[in-house]
């Protein structure tokens, strides 16, 4: 059941091809993706580069797929393991969503942050008090990891 | 197909567009109609095209539709994606909107609205199912539907179709009968239907469970380490059984939280506390459980904190055992992290050599908005530079030419081309001299005072002026940013001293010992001409006062007061200008937090002010103030 929609997720993707990110089969295993998602251009992440793993479970697409950065980035809802805080990773998944529209979802997350519902409090806290200082950070680690 | 991707991209994927996707999915097929009436008689003609209609196939699970289960909020999915939805994961929601849904109807009529039918009018139905209020149009949609549910033996004459009613009758039945079995963790947990369920030999059963089977991205049913034998449906679950019926070390978590440290129960846990943590050994601690620390420092704090009464302050007591033989192993556990996070920073560097092609790829491919034929001209390009065809400073003029959109940075092309050959080699030097002479000119654009490369400057212009015109502008900007420079920091030793009292101030503030504060109060005796320092110990004592145990002091303080008047009829303009700006600062600021004592404050202000013209009205002034500080020493 699972992998008939993987495939046709895949197919999709490569006929119609999205500028913001890319994602396909890493070797023969369609249950294991990689993604690359470009930074934002009006995102401190802008210029970054950022490599995901995906993991799609069997019970795809009434569970949702895992999904973890395995480039560093600087953000309050990503920590340090890569994982990602996104509600359609979790309990507003829905069978209906496809790979592209929740890798288009972290793409927007980059862009604006959610530092209400934070995976990583400090962040998340500097984010709120001390912009700058965010943007600047994230900016140096996209360059030192993402470039 | 093109209908979901454009929808997806529209779409940002937050929350409050899913309804609006959800809407425009709907409407394909619905606008669409005439089209798809053509494609039906295709279909009829013999053509196979209407087999790739993605109208034609689940949007859940891809498979081509022959009954549908159709929501009131109009969405269809095949029959068997909707009742494993309302049967087996017993959710009555929609699967593509998500809203709440009250019933479906299953039917063969694929192009059929959900108000084509009155739900209320049951003749309109062949049949209605009560346990899941939901109504079938012709007999074979029930039957497809509803024998989902039943335990049918796969592998008996499908002629005589037995429902064994539930997973272990099935079991029992495959067990005596056929010496095969079903996957009994998969029977709960899958949300398949019976008739999905795989029958195994025994020696496949154990396969399946261990290894798997990779073709539909099934690693096995993971082992729980403690509880002997048992097997979880997989990854998720076993978390949950952990977190349930095991301990996990929250100070390894801290440390390094990608690998979680697990142990039976509290016991083995609580050796590894003692063993590897600061666990506090007071027993109220040790009843309370998980009172442990990452470092020495920590668990000492703990003690002196809630211990205090118990140790007479002599903390060194109630040390970890393993505090005397080891300095702070989590300390060292973080240091060494710190220099794995530093390594895998170079790890930039350290990538894999295929990481470090496909950032590059992916680069060229978003710059070129995914045109193929300027990705094939890039890769060429990048052949005929390895090839040493082309010098590193026309391939960055090629790079100029191809990439031309708005977002195109050439310059991190260059950087992701060089990472790729060797460190030693001439490639990555030549390759890498550009991109630093690039970022060096980048940083002196951003014009930040704080960067410490201004020494580069004449060496990186030399550079840059071969590369093309734009740099002799950028050099230029540069070097007005250097003369800024020297203007941007010199404001700064100016504010210094404003700033300086506020630090003193606030030192003094912390400092317990009384003996320090008496001598700067003698020295301000010691030179009573001047007006300045007496300010200072009037403060200084209005501290002093808030801390309880300063009777005696309180009244050095007050003969000091008596003292200082005097001293006060004395004024000279210019000495008074000078301690001004130092009190006017920090006072406050101090008096605020300390009492509510506006008015005081204000009169420091007026102080200020008049001090040059009128000494007489400033005395009078002080004496009132003086009068209102004894009081307070009264009251205390």
């Amino acid at each position: 059941m699972s992998s008939k929609r993987i495939s046709k997720e895949l197919n999709d993707l490569r006929k119609d091809p999205i500028t913001s990110f890319s994602a396909g089969p890493v070797g023969d295993d369609l249950f294991h993706w990689q993604a690359s998602i470009m930074g934002p251009p009006d995102s401190p992440y802008a210029g970054g580069v950022f490599f995901l793993s995906i993991h799609f479970p069997t019970d795809y697409p009434f569970k949702p797929p895992k999904i973890s950065f395995t480039t560093k980035i600087y953000h309050p809802n990503i920590n340090a393991n890569g994982n990602i805080c996104l509600d359609i990773l979790k309990d507003q998944w829905s069978p209906a969503l496809t790979l592209s529209k929740v890798l288009l979802s972290i793409c927007s997350l980059l862009t604006d942050a959610n530092p209400d519902d934070p995976l990583v409090p400090e962040i998340a806290h500097i984010y709120k008090t001390d912009r700058s200082k965010y943007e600047t950070t994230a900016r140096e680690w996209t360059k030192k990891f993402a470039v | 197909m093109s209908e979901s991707n454009k929808s997806g991209a529209n779409s940002s994927g937050a929350n409050s567009n899913k309804p609006k996707r959800n809407f425009r999915r709907t409407q394909g097929p619905q606008v669409s109609k005439a089209k798809l009436e053509k494609k039906r008689q295709d279909h009829r003609h013999g053509s196979s095209k209407a087999d790739d209609d993605d109208d034609e196939l689940c949007l859940i699970c891809a498979e081509k539709l022959k009954f549908i289960g159709l929501t009131p909020c109009n969405h269809r999915t095949c029959h068997k994606c909707s009742f494993r939805q309302l049967s087996l994961y017993q959710k009555s929601i929609c699967l593509v909107c998500r809203s709440d849904v009250a019933t479906v109807i299953y039917t063969d009529q694929k192009q059929s609205q959900f108000k084509d039918f009155d739900v209320n009018n049951t003749s309109q139905f062949y049949y209605k199912d009560e346990k899941y209020n939901v109504f079938f149009t012709s007999k074979e949609a029930a039957g497809a539907t509803l024998n989902l549910l039943k335990f049918i033996c796969q592998v008996c004459d499908s002629n005589d179709e037995i429902d064994y009613e539930s997973y272990q009758k099935l079991q029992s039945h495959l067990k005596s009968e056929h010496n095969k079995s079903i996957c009994m963790i998969c029977a709960q947990h899958k949300h398949a239907f019976p008739i999905e369920l795989k029958i195994f030999t025994p020696n496949q059963l154990r396969n399946h469970q261990s290894k798997g089977d990779s073709t539909i991205g099934f690693k096995g049913h993971p082992l729980c380490a403690f509880c002997s034998g048992r097997r979880f449906y997989s990854d998720d679950e076993l978390y949950l059984h952990m977190r349930e019926s095991h301990e996990k070390c929250h100070i390894c978590d801290k440390i390094d939280h990608s690998s979680p440290q697990y142990f039976k129960d509290y016991d083995q846990l609580f050796d590894h506390f003692r063993n590897f943590h600061y666990a506090c050994t007071v027993q109220s601690c040790l009843d309370n459980k998980f009172v442990v620390f990452a470092d020495e420092l920590e668990l000492q704090a703990h003690i002196l904190q809630e211990h205090g009464s118990i140790i007479g302050g002599k903390p060194k007591f109630f040390q970890s055992e393993l505090s005397t033989f080891i300095s702070a192993p989590s300390r060292v556990i973080r240091e060494t992290n710190v220099t794995q996070n530093n390594e895998s920073l170079l790890a930039g560097e350290n990538e894999s050599p295929e990481l470090k092609a496909l950032r590059m790829e992916e680069r060229a491919k978003y710059y070129l908005d995914n045109s193929e034929d300027d990705f094939i001209r890039f890769l060429h390009l990048n052949s005929e530079y390895d090839s040493g065809k082309l010098t590193a400073e026309k391939l960055l003029n090629s790079y100029k030419e191809l990439f031309t959109t708005p977002q195109s940075d050439v310059y991190l092309l260059i950087r992701n081309l060089s990472v790729q050959y060797s460190k030693d080699s001439k490639k990555f030097k030549e390759l890498n001299a550009i991109y630093n002479a690039q970022e060096q000119r980048r940083q002196r654009s951003e014009a930040l005072p704080s960067l410490p490369t201004d020494g580069f400057a004449p060496v990186a212009s030399s550079v840059w002026s071969k590369t093309g015109s734009t740099t002799s502008r950028s050099a230029s900007s540069s070097r007005t940013n250097l003369r800024n420079l020297p203007t941007l920091e010199s404001p700064s030793p100016n504010h210094d001293p404003f700033r300086n009292p506020y630090n003193i101030k606030s030192y003094s503030k912390l400092g317990k010992p009384l003996t320090k504060k008496t001598s700067p109060q003698q020295v301000s005796r010691s030179s009573p001409s001047v007006n300045s320092v007496n300010f200072t110990p009037n403060y200084l004592e209005s501290k002093r006062q808030q801390s309880p145990a300063a009777n005696t002091l309180s009244q050095k303080a007050d003969k000091l007061s008596q003292l200082n008047l005097p001293s006060l009829p004395t004024p000279k303009p210019k000495v008074y200008i000078r301690p001004v700006n130092p009190q006017t600062m920090p006072d406050p600021k101090q008096w605020g937090k300390q009492r509510d004592t506006s008015p005081q404050v204000e009169d420091e202000f007026a102080n200020l002010n008049i001090s040059s013209n009128a000494a007489g009205g400033n005395k009078g002034k002080k004496n009132k103030n003086k009068q209102k500080q004894l009081l307070f020493h009264i009251g205390i």
